[in-house]
């Protein structure tokens, strides 16, 4: 009983504190590319101001299924975070994560509009490009440790990027994908001043653009979560580095956002493939050789 | 008693019955009353046979296998004659030389093989039973208003539906052989009488396309049973060997043997139209749906893959297995990619990618890779039939699904059991990863890296077009969608596997626990298990239930009067039913959503031939290495 009660609080703790976590990302982010920009940027507390504004606004949709599929696309994305942060098997995580993204993909289908049809297409094309990255990392992370587990990376020797060196050059690649980044941001970009017509949430309004900012926090964490995986070993030191590798490699990202202009699906499906195939490809034939 | 048999006899008896039944009217009964007697054997079947292995040796009755070449040679004959006419040699002189090769074999060197066992039922064998009696009993439900809307629709087509439903029946009964008989002539013969089905079945409206097809189908087909006759036949005189039992027990070092052992694989690849051979399966999306449903997801295609599933101990890490594997590898990537827009391609085209994928786990010969091909063998039958009439029901109120514009004029019914079927396919847990894991858990220990990387992208491939089809067919427009009445076959049909889709998908630890895991324990002699552990399987049970309560909890918050329905954005031209905007005089155009594939990235001619001369090469070299210890 007692077992099941600190699971049951772990579990509440990662649901309240994630989103915080990642809206504040979020707010930081925001605040970083408008320094880049030049401009002084929202108060770090914008994103949640946002989503309550959102949450306030009385509710119109095309289709009421949109609404459903994005609950469940929240909802997977969170059962995601928590298996990934009770350190649950790694195959099981990318499961949840790749439905939670279909269900995006289908709430932008589920408006015959133009528009939201062209986003969801371009999202499946994203999700295409990044699902066998994060595949091929998790055999490649049973090849070198030797279990699927989350929780084994905790007791390495040596991080588990010493030996997939290549994938985790190819995650670096994908994860600007899943972080609606540029160059990689052909469904809707992460910053919504950028456009007028919104990809995939051209149709949601209200708090159902909540729920998809909420999610979006949800992956981001996930995201930087599954970076930590790869560095983070035994020793204390492991930490120090782990936290300091994330911090540059996202600020890494915005770097890139800012730096960059959105490229065609086509190239974006072409240099992904190209680069996962290649760096996957070797590193899994190192592995398996040494 | 031997209560198989019921199962074997029955679809006959109705089949005869249903030739000479002269009343339109009585079709409907008489289907009804057939598909119930399968379903009940079946079930009968399944219920007596699940505790012990059942074996019958049929050496006190020569004069059945006298009957049973007797009917075959006819078959042959019938083929031949058929070619003829239609002057397409090809096929006749690939029959005439099966037909020599028999004659020698059967009046030369036949009775050399001593037949203990002709009729073996394992786990398995139910498995497949189920499959034919429960998915080709409700297909059969099904075709009987489908086809009377089919002629009300095409009256300029000769209505010869009693044999079109005869032929149904019989391939039914051809399964019910092909699975259950042990005896490897015999098999052959259930093969052919099955190819012998399609090839009626594919010719049914005799339009001269259909008859192009048809003889493309047959010549496909030909080949591999002639691959099968001719790798029985090396067995049974090297060996001595004319059992599927003993079969498998063969020494894996013979290059003879396993020289016999890739012919009988070809068979396989052939049957489940993988990629050199994929020709056949797309010319026969033409027919009438029933039939291709039939042959989709419970005769040919079914028929192919149980083969290779069969022979999966003498496969592994030999030149046959790895040829077998990176065939089935190839296939699944490449026919995903191919599964375009057409909704008549794409049936083709999925259907071949999974099987390419469940022949992968057969090549692999390990416990896990083994159970994760049947389950996918049994999800496919099931979500495919279901996908299958479904369309069938739509077609016979719209005629034209081939675009996917179509899907959203569907009657909501239809939608939602299309949906289930296509959701099977993408959310059932063991599709999406653990038939992936153990498999790929197996290829990386076996140091397999190519095959990985071809499943990996593969998969994602799959999951593109998939939910390409599943977004489609939920897209909302705001116009009254006329709801047609359905059948009531054609719902009986439809509800029932969409039952059984849901089961076989959410519920699959029962379906595994109680058939499948019994099965490789036993075939394979090992304790196994499913790799999963039980706190990953109430994980994803969770996951799947929080599909279905979700919904439930949210029905009332779609109910509150805030949630106010509005048209999509047309840049503020839409004329209010999401179908089309006003134009610059007011008019008002319709606009259409076109899709993009895969395909988009490249052309789809040359990714084919690509495809199968790639796969065409690896079974050359598969060929080439296993009789390489003979040649040297």
């Amino acid at each position: 009983m007692n077992d099941f009660m600190s699971a049951a609080l772990q579990i509440l703790a990662v649901i309240i504190i994630v989103p915080i976590a990642g809206g504040l990302i979020s707010g930081i982010d925001r605040k970083i590319s408008a320094k880049m920009q030049g401009r002084k940027g929202p108060p770090i507390l914008q994103p949640f101001y946002d989503v309550l504004k959102l949450l306030q606004k009385d509710s119109k949709t095309v289709n009421p299924t949109t609404r459903y599929f994005l609950v469940l696309s929240l909802i997977f994305n969170m059962f995601n975070v928590v298996l990934f942060f009770m350190g649950a098997e790694l195959l099981l995580c990318i499961f949840a994560f790749t439905i939670s993204c279909v269900f995006f993909s289908l709430a932008g289908y589920s408006s015959r509009s133009p528009y939201s049809f062209i986003g969801a297409e371009r999202e499946l094309v994203q999700i295409i490009c990044y699902v066998p990255m994060i595949i091929l990392l998790a055999f490649g992370y049973y090849q070198a440790v030797g279990s699927f587990s989350i929780s084994y990376a905790f007791q390495l020797d040596a991080p588990a990027v010493t030996r997939l060196p290549l994938l985790f050059i190819g995650l670096l690649y994908v994860i600007t994908i899943k972080l609606r980044k540029s160059p990689f941001d052909i469904s809707m970009s992460h910053h919504a001043h950028q456009e007028i017509v919104r990809g995939v949430t051209t149709e949601m309004e209200g708090s159902c653009l909540a729920i998809v900012e909420v999610s979006h926090w949800f992956e981001t964490v996930f995201t930087i979560r599954l970076l930590f995986l790869f560095l983070i070993y035994g020793q204390p030191l492991g930490w120090v580095i782990g936290i300091g590798a994330c911090l540059i490699i996202y600020f890494l990202e915005i770097l890139v956002d800012n730096a960059t202009a959105r490229i065609k699906y086509r190239s974006a499906l072409r240099a992904t493939w190209i680069v996962v195939l290649v760096l996957g490809f070797a590193n899994l034939a190192f592995l398996s050789l040494f | 008693m031997h209560i198989i048999l019921l199962l074997l006899g029955l679809p006959v008896l109705f089949a005869v019955l249903i030739l000479f039944a002269k009343e339109h009217k009585a079709y409907k009964f008489i289907v009804r009353l057939a598909v119930g007697a399968i379903i009940a054997a079946t079930v009968l079947n399944v219920f007596l046979h699940y505790n012990d292995t059942y074996m019958f040796s049929m050496s006190d009755y020569p004069i059945v296998r006298y009957i049973m070449l007797g009917i075959m040679l006819l078959a042959s004959l019938y083929i031949v004659y058929a070619g003829v006419k239609a002057r397409s040699f090809l096929v006749s002189m690939i029959v005439v030389f099966q037909i020599g090769l028999f004659a020698w074999f059967e009046l030369f060197s036949g009775h050399v093989a001593e037949i203990h066992i002709s009729i073996y039922i394992d786990k398995l064998t139910l498995v497949m039973l189920m499959i034919v009696g429960l998915v080709g009993g409700l297909i059969c439900l099904h075709s009987e208003g489908y086809m009377e809307e089919y002629h009300r629709r095409n009256p300029e087509l000769k209505d010869r539906r009693s044999r079109f439903f005869a032929v149904l029946l019989v391939s039914i009964s051809a399964m019910v052989g092909f699975v259950i008989f042990n005896d490897l002539t015999f098999m052959l013969f259930f093969l052919q009488v099955i190819t012998l089905c399609a090839f009626l079945l594919i010719g049914y409206t005799k339009s001269s396309n259909s008859v192009k097809n048809s003889f493309t189908a047959i010549t496909f087909n030909a080949v591999g049973d002639l691959c099968f006759a001719v790798g029985i036949v090396m067995l049974a005189v090297s060996e001595n060997v004319l059992e599927l039992n003993r079969l498998v027990l063969l020494d894996r070092d013979s290059s003879f043997t396993m020289s016999a052992i890739l012919l009988i694989v070809c068979a396989g690849l052939i049957k489940s139209a993988q990629l050199p051979f994929s020709k056949w399966l797309l010319g026969t999306m033409e027919m009438p749906m029933p039939a291709s449903a039939m042959l989709h997801s419970v005769t040919m295609v079914t028929a192919g893959a149980y083969v290779i599933i069969r022979l999966t101990p003498m496969l592994g890490n030999n030149p046959v297995g790895i040829a077998t594997m990176f065939v089935g590898g190839v296939t699944f990537l490449i026919a995903a990619a191919l599964a375009g827009s057409d909704a008549r391609k794409m049936l083709a085209y999925s259907t071949i990618s999974a099987s390419g994928l469940i022949i992968v786990g057969a090549g692999l010969n390990t416990p896990a890779s083994l159970w994760a091909a049947i389950m996918l063998l049994i999800l496919h039958a099931v979500a495919k039939a279901l996908v299958f009439l479904s369309f069938a029901e739509h077609q016979s109120c719209c005629s034209d699904a081939e675009q996917m514009e179509c899907l959203h004029g569907m009657p909501t019914r239809l939608k939602v059991s299309l949906g289930i079927g296509m959701a099977g396919m993408i959310f059932a847990p063991f599709v999406m990863m653990i038939s992936k894991w153990p498999v790929m858990q197996a290829l990386m220990d076996s140091g397999n890296i190519l095959i990985i990387m071809i499943i990996t992208f593969g998969s994602a491939v799959t999951l593109f077009f998939w939910t390409k089809w599943l977004g489609r067919l939920i897209a909302h427009a705001h116009h009254v969608v006329e709801e047609v009445k359905l059948r009531f076959d054609g719902k009986v049909s439809l509800f029932v596997l969409a039952v059984l889709v849901m089961i076989v998908s959410m519920l699959y630890p029962l379906v595994s626990g109680a058939i499948v895991v019994p099965f490789i324990r036993e075939s394979m002699m090992v304790d196994y298990y499913v790799y999963i552990s039980p706190s990953e399987i109430s994980a994803i049970v969770l996951m799947l239930t929080m599909l279905l309560i979700v919904p439930v909890i949210l029905i009332p918050y779609f109910k509150k009067h805030w949630v106010k329905e509005t048209s999509v954005y047309l840049s503020g031209v839409n004329t209010g039913d999401d179908l089309s905007y006003r134009g610059a005089m007011g008019q008002a155009h319709p606009y259409e959503l076109q899709n993009r594939n895969m395909v988009a990235l490249l052309d789809e001619r040359k990714f084919l031939i690509a495809g199968c001369i790639i796969c065409a090469v690896i079974i050359i070299g598969g060929f080439f290495f296993t009789m390489g210890g003979a040649i040297i």
